[in-house]
């Protein structure tokens, strides 16, 4: 146990604390690659259960969420190769009748970045969507800080060439 | 007039989607009902503690072992130390000689996974597809034929040398490598997909020591023998991050094929430096990854492949040298 408020690893309280702090988190991050929640929350039990399996607490919040993160994106990377994915298509995603210029907007931009190579989008979403500064996605991803930051400004390009009247980082 | 998009639009975007009322339930009902055996059961050596002692410990058996080896054969200590590190150093001079390998190997880069991503979900890459595929093509065509590249040569002294003794190195060159004699019209399955019906795994140890020779008398497993092997390697995959650094000496080499159809679909390279090389072979081409494996997993791996050739008390004397070096 690494801080005071940390349930004890492998216990039911655990598993409610990492449901809580971790569903979301993983789940958006797994639908950055899948583009589908149902195979997005599918992929985060998995991330879960391949943690109660690892057999072992963590050093640190920051390693667990290190490994959560990057058992996540592998896991997602897996399950887009997978025999079934190649040979199946994806349905229709039913358009929001009640969905105003706003919300397009906003699903447009969302579209833009999921769009991305996977090593820009992975970066992007982790530093504006998550907040993570460099250092952490550098942890998570297993890349130079350096090379992140390349990576983020090489994202924001390619979004701002998408974007119809620019793409501004400012909110 | 359209509004100028922002990261806000993003975050807003991202936030909207919803996620399913029964996820936190279903998901606490199977992490709760996990069995208690899958649960951190696995057979690892599992803190840095632990493995800390086996290091102050090794110290003690290397003198023991050797003192045993000089009264039992008569010979000095320090010749057989001698003997075992020449052995060692070879195997690295061959690998520090390959730098075409390792810069073509660094221009695959960050884009490895691009090959495996369907090109119709990801419109803004359509060129990264290619440039991969290319390069992994490139790369393992020179590796072939360069005998100074052992992650690649290696294998081919133990799959067409078998107990030809140090003379297979020489031949290395002239013979196929794996990777060519099991191209395929088959798509290799993931690793955690395997069937173990036709599944075999070919071992071979890249070192000497005592009667264990580097390249020579593979053990063989078949069928669900190859879970526990495969299935920690599926794991390692899962959970270890990628690294873009070739450079570094084979300790043990795995070959995983389908027996009924007689294809190679796995290339596994058990490397030290903690990295672990996967190459896929199959119709799409080969693919290579190199993981980091945490020094655990890492000493497991290790663990479980040299027990297949030497036992218990010489794995101690076999850690301490690798890391020594």
């Amino acid at each position: 146990m690494y801080s005071e408020t940390a349930a004890e690893y492998g216990t039911d309280s655990y598993i409610h604390y990492i449901l809580d702090t971790y569903s979301q988190t993983l789940i958006r991050l797994c639908y950055t690659y899948v583009h589908n929640i149902c195979d997005a929350e599918d992929i985060t039990q998995d991330v879960f259960v391949a943690l109660l399996k690892r057999g072992r607490p963590f050093d640190s919040p920051e390693h667990e969420k290190a490994w959560l993160l990057r058992t996540a994106m592998n896991k997602s990377k897996n399950h887009l190769r997978s025999g079934w994915i190649k040979r199946t298509v994806p349905l229709e995603e039913n358009d929001d009748p009640n969905a105003d210029a706003d919300t397009e907007e906003k699903n447009q931009v969302m579209e833009a970045v999921l769009s991305l190579p996977e090593k820009y989008r992975t970066v992007i979403h982790l530093f504006y969507y998550n907040g993570y500064s460099i250092n952490e996605i550098s942890a998570i991803v297993g890349k130079k800080p350096a090379t992140v930051g390349t990576l983020l400004a090489r994202g924001r390009g390619l979004l701002k060439e998408m974007m119809i009247g620019g793409f501004d980082e400012d909110e | 007039m359209k509004m100028s998009k922002s990261i806000k639009d993003y975050k807003d975007a991202m936030d909207n989607i919803k996620i399913s009322d029964s996820f936190y339930k279903r998901t606490e009902s199977l992490l709760t009902e996990l069995p208690e055996i899958d649960i951190g059961k696995k057979p690892v050596i599992s803190s840095g503690k632990i493995t800390a002692f086996l290091s102050a410990a090794a110290a003690c058996l290397i003198v023991a072992f050797g003192v045993k080896f000089a009264v039992d054969r008569g010979e000095n200590i320090t010749t057989v130390e001698t003997e075992i590190t020449e052995s060692i150093e070879t195997v690295i001079v061959a690998e520090t000689a390959s730098p075409i390998i390792e810069s073509l190997s660094e221009t695959e880069g960050d884009e490895m996974f691009e090959v495996a991503v369907n090109s119709d979900a990801d419109q803004a890459a359509p060129t990264a597809h290619d440039a991969p595929a290319a390069h992994n093509n490139t790369s393992d065509t020179t590796a072939a034929t360069s005998p100074t590249d052992p992650v690649k040569t290696k294998p081919q002294v133990s799959d067409n040398n078998a107990g030809a003794g140090s003379a297979g190195k020489t031949e290395a060159s002239t013979t196929t490598t794996p990777a060519e004699t099991s191209v395929s019209a088959e798509t290799a399955p993931l690793l955690r997909d395997i069937s173990y019906e036709h599944v075999t795994v070919e071992i071979t140890p890249y070192f000497d020591m005592g009667s264990i020779k580097s390249g020579e008398n593979p053990v063989k497993k078949k069928g669900e023998e190859c879970k526990p092997i495969i299935e920690f390697i599926a794991g390692l995959t899962e959970t270890s991050r990628e690294i873009s650094n070739y450079s570094f000496t084979s300790l043990f080499s795995m070959q995983i094929a389908d027996e009924s159809i007689g294809v190679t679909f796995y290339s596994i390279y058990v490397t030290d430096l903690n990295a672990v090389v996967i190459t896929k072979h199959d119709v799409n081409g080969q693919v290579r990854e190199t993981y980091a494996a945490n020094s655990s997993d890492y000493e497991a791996l290790k663990h479980i492949l040299f027990l297949q050739f030497g036992t218990e008390d010489e794995y101690e004397l076999f850690s301490s040298l690798i890391s020594g070096k």
